[in-house]
């Protein structure tokens, strides 16, 4: 059997000039070999499909906007990964004052972001449910933190990189992260 | 003693010292106790782990594109008139919240400022931590969090008149970052510590 694979070129410098010289189907590669890391680290920090989609889009646009911009003194993917990472905080305190002011029954919303899950596994889409239920009660900032070194594994050097923050700022924000995960852990015993 | 949790905690966090990691490292060599512990502690943060790969419906992954590209299309027509109903209002906005902010900004500066003395020269930063956060809806990390400037590039206005060891405390240790905690908050917050700045201070005189 024959498998149509599509190869994406790997190196970035190479994309970007290529999309700057005009050549639209540069930006399909770029989305084609990054989609997947921006929706899955919005999708951590977010909890659900239909809100990660959200903000998967709206980054691929500020992408197809600003890339023209794009000054190479970062990586693609540092640079990439702050829209992300400053988009799904700001959508985490967008979604706040909406519920605040909402009248949406939890459940229907509920079964809403079930219905359009991408994720097919139940056991891994209850997986997903259980830890967003305890990533939801973390501050966004440290969840973020959280989730770069627990589930992307980067180091403190590479996440402030890719966030601009002081390692002292990380570190004392990962410990509150995992300070309150424990006492989550005791609350449920 | 600190209770072996949080001395658990720091230690993965990578917040101690090099002093310190020895020792712990040293003496969760040698004590069954904080093995135990340590194990403990360890299993229930893995608790939060993720399968290590999720199948997802790759049919999503392809439709992602012409949806952007719809939108973008959509965008572009209504970008004219946007402009249009938004410029105007906007650039009045800017304007008011402009004289109003430069209008305030003495005023607070000086509450800041006299607040920093105190906390910087009175408190260390555990007291700082947990007293006077204790009431806060975000906690001081969260506030360094969106500071967000370098490491190296802490500064310290002339007018902020601390004491020796607070300085090397605010230089030297990269949790001590109380200064630019301070400088995060809001008003109401502010107001919240200096309250209770100003009765513990009373209390440490009186003693």
């Amino acid at each position: 059997m024959k498998h149509n694979v599509e190869t994406v070129p790997d190196n970035d410098y190479e994309l970007i000039n290529r999309y700057l010289d005009g050549e639209e189907v540069a930006f399909n590669d770029i989305v084609k070999k990054y989609q997947k890391k921006i929706y899955w680290h919005a999708r951590q920090m977010l909890g659900n499909h239909l809100d990660a989609d959200e903000v998967t889009q709206e980054v691929l646009i500020v992408l197809y906007k600003k890339l023209k911009s794009f000054n190479f003194q970062s990586s693609l993917y540092t640079w990439i990964y702050k829209i992300v990472s400053t988009r799904s905080l700001n959508h985490i305190r967008k979604k706040k004052i909406k519920k605040f002011f909402s009248i949406d029954d939890p459940d229907n919303v509920f079964e809403l972001e079930v219905k359009h899950d991408i994720v097919e596994d139940l056991v891994n889409r209850e997986k997903l449910a259980q830890v967003k239920k305890s990533l939801d009660k973390i501050p966004p900032k440290q969840r973020e933190i959280f989730i770069m070194r627990n589930y992307e594994q980067l180091t403190y050097e590479e996440i402030a990189e890719r966030t601009g923050k002081s390692i002292g700022g990380l570190k004392a924000n990962y410990f509150y992260a995992l300070k309150k995960v424990l006492e989550l852990s005791n609350e449920k015993k | 003693m600190r209770r072996n949790e949080e001395r658990i905690l720091e230690y993965l966090s990578d917040l101690m010292s090099e002093n310190e990691r020895l020792s712990f490292e040293n003496e969760l060599a040698n004590s069954d106790e904080l093995i135990r512990e340590f194990a403990a502690i360890k299993k229930r943060l893995e608790e939060l782990n993720l399968p290590i790969s999720i199948e997802s419906d790759e049919r999503y992954f392809a439709g992602i594109l012409p949806r952007i590209k719809e939108r973008l299309d959509k965008k572009k027509n209504f970008i004219t008139w946007k402009s249009v109903y938004v410029l105007t209002p906007t650039a009045a906005a800017v304007i008011i919240l402009s004289l109003f902010f430069f209008n305030s900004k003495t005023e607070f500066d000086d509450q800041y400022k006299e607040l920093a003395n105190v906390v910087v020269n009175n408190f260390s930063d555990q007291e700082v931590s947990d007293k006077f956060f204790s009431e806060l809806e975000s906690n001081p990390a969260d506030i360094i969090y969106s500071t967000g400037s370098e490491e190296s590039s802490i500064q310290i206005p002339s007018d902020l008149e601390l004491n020796s060891d607070s300085y090397n405390r605010l230089i030297d240790n990269p949790v001590s970052e109380d200064y630019r905690t301070l400088l995060g908050l809001s008003e109401n917050e502010l107001e919240i510590i200096y309250e209770r700045v100003n009765s513990t201070t009373s209390q440490k005189v009186l003693k």
